[in-house]
């Protein structure tokens, strides 16, 4: 006879009840396994159905570079105080892209797995949390790409390097996070699912993504205020990691306070929509 | 110490239902006048509210079979989910002493992914232990026995294959309180049989069964116990041949 892990002791226990937090999070931890494994089996199986397979998770960051650098590198020149744009515009794509495609495919967790949710009771964070997980997965193949247009740019390989992996940590921790605040808000306005994109759009010109605030922004108060923006400091602590010069602490600071804030933020305004799977 | 429920001939209670109702919020295509469409805001839709299960209250024991009959529409599956603890109640609670196992008619878990797979993130999100979900996944692909098509995307399965999948993963985990809604009928007459084992085999060990059917052989061949629902109101509730007899003569 197996038994599930959270079996209830003899007594009869209300079914429909909030789990108080440190419960929810046990039951979480129970299903570890799950968010490891899920993510590799599904990352697997979309490889064996597309022609390209797994390898659109790389070509599609890399065609938006190409087509960046073409435009806005070659054509409009927001090259301007950059050394080496190629790699300084791939750092903040990949960067951008990961962030984003994490915070929009968690924030639809909810929906897309009504066949789980409506024939197994788990606490639903899960869902939210394995998508990070495998757009986690999915990224590090492109970080190695990273590394790849910075040595044939020229740049030297740089310990900072190894900085990388923290930085994808804390990059997924503040998705997440967000990505939690926005499924919430997606199960009782589905509208939400439709303003996303611009809202995306706005926050991808106020990243520096395509161009060096330094060189474009002359105002050093103005300059300041873009370090207010979690989405500017990952991308700035990438270059850095990267391309080398100076240490931006303050970007720095933005970075782990985002990450550090946002996951438990996110987690409890998610958790207090529980239960999801409404009618 | 928890104090064990029972009732007078002494087996304890599994399951209580407590003054359950369920409010479904539903959009209806508002009426295509001027007036209409002001008043909806220009979406083109109403709200209206639809009672799926009146202050339903019931007790379960353990080695209980229940089996709820009722017309369509009348909140068979719905009182099921939530006795499931799947869909919260509009009011009320639902109690039990383990944790309970809905199989309905469902929908693909990840189509994309094959029958094994999903054999697997299902125990997993089942909180069965990893070490134990290997020997687990083969037991349930032989019970399943759908052969080779273990291995391709559950999306390419047919209804009875994936029914198969389904009742396999759900009881082999042994669930003390299993609930069935509509979900046998899709199986072939071998794969029934297996089934009615299963669940005998299940009940036998103090578990509990909820079984909606719409077949009464079904009905007689699991349940000791059948409650009628009518517009989401327990009409009758007593042993098996009573309460559907009185169903037929309705
Ligand atoms: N998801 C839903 N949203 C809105 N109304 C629903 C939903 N599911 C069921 N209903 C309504 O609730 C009532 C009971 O449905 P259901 O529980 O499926 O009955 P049964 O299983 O007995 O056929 C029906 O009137 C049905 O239209
Ligand atoms: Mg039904």
């Amino acid at each position: 006879m197996t038994k599930t892990n959270d079996q209830m002791p003899s007594g009869l226990q209300p079914l429909h009840a909030m789990p108080p937090l440190r419960k929810y999070v046990d039951q979480l931890w129970q299903r570890r396994t799950y968010a490891i494994r899920m993510p590799l089996r599904e990352l697997r199986a979309r490889n064996m159905n597309n022609v390209l397979g797994l390898s659109w998770f790389l070509l599609n960051p890399m065609l938006l570079v190409a087509v960046y650098y073409t435009f806005f590198g070659l054509i409009i020149g927001t090259d301007r105080g950059v050394d080496n744009f190629l790699t300084f515009l791939a750092s903040g794509v990949f960067t951008y892209s990961f962030l984003q495609r994490t915070m929009t495919s968690a924030s639809r967790t909810v929906v897309t797995n009504v066949g789980l949710i409506r024939a197994i009771r788990f606490p639903r964070a899960l869902l939210p949390i394995t998508e990070t997980v495998e757009q986690s997965l999915a990224h590090i193949p492109v970080v190695a790409v990273l590394f790849l247009v910075a040595l044939l740019t020229g740049e030297p390989v740089r310990l900072s390097w190894v900085l990388m992996m923290p930085l994808v940590m804390l990059q997924a921790s503040f998705a997440l996070g967000v990505g939690f605040i926005l499924a919430r808000i997606t199960t009782n306005f589905r509208d939400l699912q439709n303003f996303m994109p611009f809202g995306f759009r706005l926050v991808f010109y106020m990243s520096g993504v395509l161009y060096s605030i330094d060189a474009f922004v002359a105002d050093v108060t103005i300059r300041r205020l873009f370090f207010l923006n979690p989405f500017f400091d990952n991308i700035k602590l990438v270059r850095f990691a990267i391309l080398g010069g100076e240490f931006p602490a303050w970007a720095a600071l933005g970075t782990v306070i985002s990450a550090v804030v946002m996951l438990p933020v996110g987690f409890t305004i998610f958790r207090r929509g529980e239960p999801y799977g409404r009618a | 110490m928890t104090m064990q429920p029972t009732d007078s001939n002494g087996a304890a209670i599994s399951m209580m239902v407590d003054d359950v109702s369920v409010v479904y919020r539903v959009n209806t295509e508002a009426k295509l006048s001027m007036g209409a469409l002001i008043k909806s805001g220009f979406s083109g839709r109403s709200p209206d509210k639809i009672q799926a299960v009146k202050k339903v209250s019931l007790s379960i024991h353990e080695g209980e079979s229940l089996g709820i009959v009722g017309n369509n529409g009348s909140g068979k599956s719905t009182l099921l989910r939530v006795m499931a603890g799947l869909l919260p109640p509009t009011v009320g609670q639902v109690y039990a002493n383990s944790e309970p196992m809905l199989l309905g008619v469902a929908a693909a878990l990840r189509p994309g992914l094959s029958g094994r797979r999903n054999i697997e993130v299902g125990l997993l999100a089942l909180a069965i232990h990893p070490d134990r979900v290997e020997g687990l996944i083969e037991e349930v692909a032989d019970f399943a026995d759908i052969g080779r098509a273990i291995n391709r995307p559950l999306g390419t399965y047919s209804s009875g294959m994936r029914a198969r999948v389904h009742f396999a993963i759900a009881t082999t985990v042994r669930p003390r309180i299993l609930m069935i809604d509509e979900a046998l009928g899709v199986g072939d007459k071998h794969f029934k049989s297996k089934s009615y084992a299963r669940i005998d085999e299940l009940r036998e060990h103090a578990g509990t069964i909820v079984f909606v059917s719409h077949s009464n052989a079904e009905i007689e061949r699991v349940c000791n116990r059948v409650i009628w629902l009518n517009e989401g109101v327990i009409l009758a509730d007593g042993p098996t041949k009573e309460v559907l007899d009185e169903y037929a003569a309705s």
